[in-house]
């Protein structure tokens, strides 16, 4: 046979570094960006120290609280940055100055406050606060959308990749574990929470993957029912949809009376911690908030597939169960999977909201500090929060390149 | 074989039945292609043979067997099904998709792999390089050998191929067909094959069911569908050409008058040449008659227009 076979036809990894050939000055625009951005943050407050944790604080400008030689710091990675935009923007190595630097940024950047606050709280009093202004937390959103561009450049599976992704996240794990960062407000709030943070995330994490669990196979199981039985297809999307329109809180209000009720009726299930209280509401609602996104995606997934591949699983004697399992599944797993990735995300953000109903997870730390106006501890939180979510996301990445059929995958990319 | 018994399918919301009252009957070792205009109910009938879809009325058979009294996976597990290149499963290698039937009757393993390669073999793919590949590596023809290859994994007495060769260029089809011919004189399935290309017909039926309307218009040897058309629509399907295609039926070996002599003769043509294009050589050359040689280019006979009116005038049998 004379036609050929051609195995490297499609390999959609290569990018093509060949771009039209129009300016000569081709700087590499978010890395232009991001030091327009980082200028600007040097303009804006680089910290605020308060007399006490509510106490208003007073704004201090970078020159205030770094001499000439901390302001060549904060600047060094940048001045990388710089070079790495306009020589050869286009070159790996380019790629990976951008990105590293912007991730040592990162570290220098808290290393430097860090290092600024204990002289900084000191001047002010025994119970003086150091938080972080304006201009570092837009100086690290720059850093952060050139770590983003920088990992998708180098590749997401490789190594330079990789470490791009990890050093700004390890970096600043080790100096707060050195206790550099000691007497920046944030870690000052996570010392007084003692105890409690790490159980908080703990908490969060359970409740999330818990209601995440539950809901794939509750989610995927009715998507394929949906799809196989025409008629059950609009009962049970507006059953799904329905949730979506409550809000959050108000679903987890919802839920409290019939739980107490039934926690009322079943002592059993009140030894298990069932009640109008505590993780059971949150749970059952963050799985009915979840299953919109699985449901629709399974469907959706199932109807890509060509009806002539399901036409030929049955005309070769496949059971309807053994097709929609050796065929329908494989191909629309990845469909499936984006789903349950978008249901994991809003699952993390919307299991704040077991704070009011007593359940724990990161939402008190939040909720609290924006009640007592303690700034640090929301930003405690919070980060805690993006964090988590994040890491959940490439997860998931993860898990869905693994249900992808290998062949499938190639296509994804 | 297979018997259809006035068998009718009415798709709910439609006109008018998609086959009415059809009956046909295909020997063993036979190959019946059903064609006709788009909405004749070809493939509709194809598939009522394997249940993928269930006829209002009427009877099928295959063998002696009612379908309606077999499992309809059992059933469909003993038929080959071969349609066009996009029904190859595109997760699953080469070498899978062959062996998706005989997974499902659970052969071991050594088996299904011995069985794909011999087949890969048999529609002229090396194992070696395509057992492990894609289907989204393989050029349309390729895929649609890979089809044919795996409609035969079981080794069924029956296949039923919706427009197998549908997707491919003239030339592949062309060489496709060929190695069908080839395969199916060394097989001997009986084979029901749905196309809406005449010339495909034609070549590869040894009888030809030509539907209109659900309803079967005329059953027959490609010969006397092209001598006899049944009626104007069926004269008009066949194509102006009909004559033509009839001569493409008709090896020159037959026609031609048997003589001995020299070798190297030109101009000449080919004893294993069909009768269309022995004529067609006759024109190009101007003479009203032409020398055969055989393959080594000796003299083996002698052909001219008249023989060839002469054979074309006798009735088809």
């Amino acid at each position: 046979m004379s036609e050929s076979l051609a195995p490297g036809a499609l390999r959609p990894g290569a990018i093509s570094t060949a771009r039209p050939s129009g300016s000569r000055f081709s700087a590499h625009k978010i890395g232009v960006s991001a030091l327009v951005l980082v200028a600007i943050s040097l303009m804006l407050p680089f910290a605020s120290v308060s007399h006490s944790r509510i106490a208003t604080g007073q704004s201090l400008q970078v020159w205030d609280v770094l001499d000439l030689l901390g302001i060549a710091v904060l600047s060094a990675p940048w001045a990388v940055v710089l070079v790495g935009s306009i020589f050869r923007p286009r070159s790996r190595m380019s790629s990976a100055m951008r990105g590293g630097a912007a991730a040592s940024s990162v570290v220098v950047w808290m290393l430097v406050s860090g290092a600024a606050a204990g002289p900084a709280v000191q001047r002010v009093g025994p119970y003086a606060r150091y938080s972080l202004g304006a201009g570092v937390w837009l100086a690290g959103f720059a850093a952060f959308a050139l770590i983003i561009s920088a990992r998708r450049e180098l590749g997401l599976g490789t190594v330079p990749g990789w470490v791009v992704t990890l050093l700004a996240p390890v970096g600043i794990a080790i100096a707060a574990a050195m206790g550099s960062l000691d007497d920046l407000g944030i870690l000052v709030e996570y010392h007084n929470l003692g105890q409690r943070f790490w159980p908080s995330v703990g908490q969060h994490i359970t409740y999330s993957a818990s209601s995440i669990i539950v809901a794939t196979i509750l989610g995927v199981g009715l998507g394929v029912v949906a799809y196989r039985f025409r008629r059950a297809s609009a009962p049970i999307f507006s059953v799904v949809s329905a949730f979506q329109t409550v809000p959050g809180l108000a679903l987890i209000g919802i839920l409290v009376a019939p739980m107490a009720a039934l926690s009322y009726a079943f002592p059993a299930l009140r030894r298990i911690g069932v009640g109008g209280l505590g993780w059971a509401p949150v749970v059952l609602a963050l799985t009915l908030y979840a299953l919109l996104a699985i449901v629709r995606n399974t469907y959706a997934g199932l109807a890509s597939v060509p009806p002539q591949t399901v036409e030929a699983g049955r005309g070769m004697g496949m059971t309807s169960s053994q097709v929609v399992r050796r065929v329908q599944m494989p191909l629309a797993a990845p469909v499936v999977f984006s789903g349950v990735r978008t249901a994991s995300q809003q699952t993390v953000a919307n299991a704040t909201l077991g704070a009011f109903v007593a359940a724990g997870g990161l939402g008190p730390l939040v909720f609290f500090g924006l009640a007592q106006q303690a700034n640090d501890l929301v930003v405690l939180g919070s980060i805690a929060l993006v964090a988590l979510a994040l890491t959940v996301d490439g997860l998931m990445r993860g898990l869905q390149y693994l249900v992808t059929p290998k062949r499938i995958r190639e296509h994804m990319r | 074989m297979i018997r259809l018994e006035s068998v009718s399918k009415h798709y709910e919301g439609a006109e008018r039945p998609a086959v009415n009252e059809f009956s046909l009957e295909v020997a063993e070792g036979e190959v019946v292609v059903l064609i006709g205009p788009s909405g004749c109910g070809k493939s509709t009938t194809l598939r009522m043979i394997n249940r993928l879809i269930e006829p209002d009325s009427g009877s099928l058979f295959l063998g002696d067997d009612d379908v309606r009294t077999l499992r309809v996976e059992e059933l469909r597990r003993g038929i080959g099904y071969a349609i066009q290149g996009v029904g190859l499963f595109p997760h699953w290698s080469v070498r899978q998709n062959i062996g998706t039937v005989p997974r499902l009757l659970g052969w071991d393993k050594p088996r299904i792999e011995d069985r794909s390669r011999e087949l890969l073999e048999l529609v002229g793919l090396d194992p070696e390089r395509y057992l492990e590949a894609y289907p989204d590596e393989l050029s349309g023809g390729e895929a649609q050998r890979v089809g044919v290859a795996r409609a035969l994994a079981a080794d069924p007495p029956v296949l039923l191929m919706d427009e197998p060769f549908g997707a491919v260029d003239p030339l592949t089809r062309d060489r496709l067909q060929r190695e069908f011919l080839d395969i199916q004189r060394r097989l001997r399935k009986t084979v029901v094959f749905v196309t809406h290309d005449i010339d495909e017909a034609v070549r590869l039926g040894d009888r030809i069911a030509i539907m209109r309307d659900g309803g079967l218009v005329q059953y027959d040897i490609p010969e006397r569908v092209l001598a006899y058309p049944a009626d104007e629509f069926v004269a008009e399907f066949v194509g102006a050409e009909r004559a033509l295609k009839r001569l493409s039926l008709a090896g020159l070996r037959s026609v031609m008058r048997p003589q001995s002599g020299d070798c190297g003769i030109d101009p000449s043509v080919g004893v294993n040449a069909n009768l269309r294009e022995a004529l067609s050589r006759i024109l190009e050359v101007g003479e009203g008659a032409l020398d055969v040689v055989a393959e080594d280019g000796c003299l083996v006979g002698r052909v001219s227009i008249e023989d060839i009116l002469a054979h074309f005038q006798r009735p088809v049998a």
